[in-house]
């Protein structure tokens, strides 16, 4: 009996392998019994799902190119804004806002007396602009010629010149943008600049217009001489 | 008698009903497994007859035949040289071998069962 069985069993096995063999071979081909209309159908449908797969697609990439498009956009914005803050910085840009002017004229008395009107000494001139941005004042302009950082006024053939322009009409204007107009105008009146001012026979007035004041933007090109653009290689 | 038989055709409709899938790279090793198996039970069949059936000698020649004519193949095919060739001819001159003889002796014992019966008359 017990021969029997696992003679049974072996039999079992090899008819299950021969089955899986026979299916293994015969494994039946697929035949296309699909007719031309049929196939036209079935291509009519793939063409359409390609249709959609394109579509999707295109649509993706439009998302995609809006992304890049706003991403260079904002580094743009972002380049000009702080250029545009560099270049106001600098002085190179107009500006407007509240402010003092101080107007400065050879004395009246002087004139009757006869004596000989001699341009404003740069030094003195010098003097009351830095006391002025000591004083407070934010952005300066003297007779219509910005006033930046690496202007200069000195003393050309006799003659008195911001970065290369003449201050021998009178009154000279010399505009300065504050925060605290007043205060700037009562700190200048207080200072001892004035009497040297009028030791050199020359006569200041101070006003604060109550309507914004306008400084133009400095002319001339800046030369920067200790820094050099980074060409190529620079992270942006 | 028909335990075998009967082991044999549940084995198949099983091997049919059930999906079971090889892939088609290994249906070399199984053809050569299954004329090793075939073997195998022929030539249990023939001890059978013969009075020589030892069920170890049977089931461990089963499946160690088997596996040997399996990793022939294998060895065969990653060496270059066709040896399934040389189990498939083994295995087939001994399913042969077996059938005829399994063939002798059922004549044998049929034609003396017949003398038997014309004695008997």
């Amino acid at each position: 009996m017990r021969k029997k069985l696992s003679f049974s069993l072996i039999t079992l096995i090899a008819g299950f392998m021969l089955a899986i063999q026979f299916n293994l071979v015969n494994q039946p081909v697929v035949s296309d019994t699909r007719d031309m209309w049929q196939l036209k159908n079935d291509l009519l449908k793939e063409q359409q799902s390609q249709v959609e797969l394109l579509e999707s697609i295109s649509k993706l990439e439009e998302k995609i190119a809006s992304y890049e498009t706003k991403k260079n956009e904002s580094k743009e914005e972002l380049l000009r804004e702080t250029l545009s803050e560099f270049k106001t910085d600098a002085g190179l840009t107009e500006i407007t806002g509240k402010g003092v002017s101080v107007s400065v004229q050879p004395i009246k008395e002087g004139l009757l007396l006869g004596e000989k009107i001699e341009y404003i000494s740069p030094v003195l001139l010098r003097r009351l602009i830095n006391e002025m941005y000591m004083f407070g004042a934010d952005e300066i302009s003297i007779s219509g010629q910005r006033y930046i950082s690496t202007s200069v006024i000195r003393d050309i053939n006799g003659k008195p010149k911001v970065d290369g322009y003449s201050l021998t009409d009178y009154p000279l204007e010399i505009q300065a943008l504050t925060v605290n107009p007043k205060k700037l105008k009562q700190r200048i009146q207080g200072s001892e600049l004035m009497d040297d001012f009028f030791i050199d026979n020359f006569e200041v007035q101070i006003t604060t217009p109550s309507s914004e004041l306008t400084l133009p933007a400095y002319q001339n090109t800046i030369n920067v001489e200790h820094m050099e653009p980074i060409i190529d290689g620079g992270e942006s | 008698m028909w335990l075998p038989v009967f082991g044999l055709l549940i084995g198949i409709t099983l091997g049919f009903l059930v999906d079971f899938d090889i892939p088609h790279e290994y249906s070399n090793y199984l053809s050569i497994a299954v004329l090793a198996a075939f073997d195998t039970l022929f030539g249990g069949i023939r001890a059978h007859l013969q009075n020589l059936y030892d069920e170890v000698v049977f089931v461990t020649g089963f499946f160690f035949n088997i596996v040997l004519a399996a990793g022939l193949a294998f060895l065969g095919v990653h060496l270059g040289v066709d040896l399934y060739l040389a189990a498939i001819f083994v295995f087939g001159v001994r399913l042969f071998q077996n059938i005829a003889q399994i063939r002798r002796i059922l004549i044998d014992k049929w034609s003396i069962s017949r003398k038997k019966q014309k004695k008997n008359l």
